[in-house]
């Protein structure tokens, strides 16, 4: 009996401890939590937005043309001199099945 | 649930910061105060990860100091829940310390249930899990801290006992 008494004794023991802190969600935050929040948020860097000048931009375009078509020439005339010529193989399109079903 | 009032502060800074840039992505299929602990929860999971594999690597360079030191709870950090009424503060301090020892998702779930006080479906929302799969953790987590309770009731009550001898 007095074993079963201690043992209730340390179930109730425990339960309260369990719930001791029931209800802490209440609590506030302390005074300058505002503050030193705001004082973060402010000295985040800003994030900005690149934007290229439109010179620039134009400088860039007019240089990827000019490498394009100076490949395009270099490939062209070493193709007439006897060069190696673009060789182009046809996939034989029976090996395809071009068909295509949909499952809804 | 860090159990640091620093540690706590800088981690709802970092929530504000983070549900301030992706609010955007908020995709409304929880409320706005779910998806808040979610990522609040997340976060708090993330540092006591850290802070675990830290005091993993502290506790070999320390090994030889911890020896014949006391096991729990006499090792753990004071920690006072301001939130707490003055009249529960020891027990309080005596469940958090046992708490700290428990798996973390056992924590968040403890934490979420009983000092949060959310209801269980939001907590299985919030930890993306299902309701039984809370309701089990949220067991688990008890029966282990009746375990880890008990022999601080023992402890107490043998104190008590000298003391009144004395």
């Amino acid at each position: 009996m007095l074993i079963l008494k201690g043992i209730m004794k340390q179930e109730q023991w425990i339960e309260e401890v369990m719930n001791s802190a029931a209800g802490a969600r209440r609590a506030e935050p302390p005074a300058n939590f505002t503050e030193a929040f705001m004082l973060r948020i402010n000295g985040m860097p800003e994030k900005q937005a690149t934007i290229i000048p439109l010179k620039w931009a134009v400088a860039a375009a007019i240089v990827m043309v000019t490498l394009n078509v100076a490949v395009l020439t270099a490939y062209s005339t070493n193709a007439m001199h006897g060069g190696n010529s673009p060789h182009v193989t046809t996939a034989n399109t029976d090996d395809y099945n071009t068909e295509v079903v949909y499952k809804y | 649930m860090v159990q640091d009032a620093a540690f706590a502060e800088d981690i709802s800074q970092e929530v504000f910061v983070t549900v301030f840039k992706s609010v955007a992505g908020f995709s409304g299929k929880s409320s706005l105060s779910t998806w808040i602990y979610r990522i609040t929860v997340n976060k708090c999971i993330d540092h006591l990860r850290s802070r675990k594999r830290q005091n993993n690597v502290s506790f070999f360079s320390s090994f030889r100091q911890r020896e014949g030191a006391e096991t729990w709870p006499d090792t753990q950090a004071d920690f006072e829940h301001p939130g707490v009424v003055a009249e529960r503060k020891e027990m309080a301090g005596i469940l958090f310390r046992a708490l700290d020892t428990l798996p973390e998702n056992q924590k968040a779930v403890f934490v979420l249930s009983q000092i949060e006080e959310l209801p269980q479906r939001e907590i299985a929302e919030i930890l993306n899990v299902s309701v039984k799969a809370m309701e089990s953790l949220l067991q688990r987590a008890k029966a282990n801290l009746r375990v880890k309770l008990a022999p601080v009731y023992e402890r107490r009550k043998q104190d008590k006992h000298t003391s009144n001898n004395e």
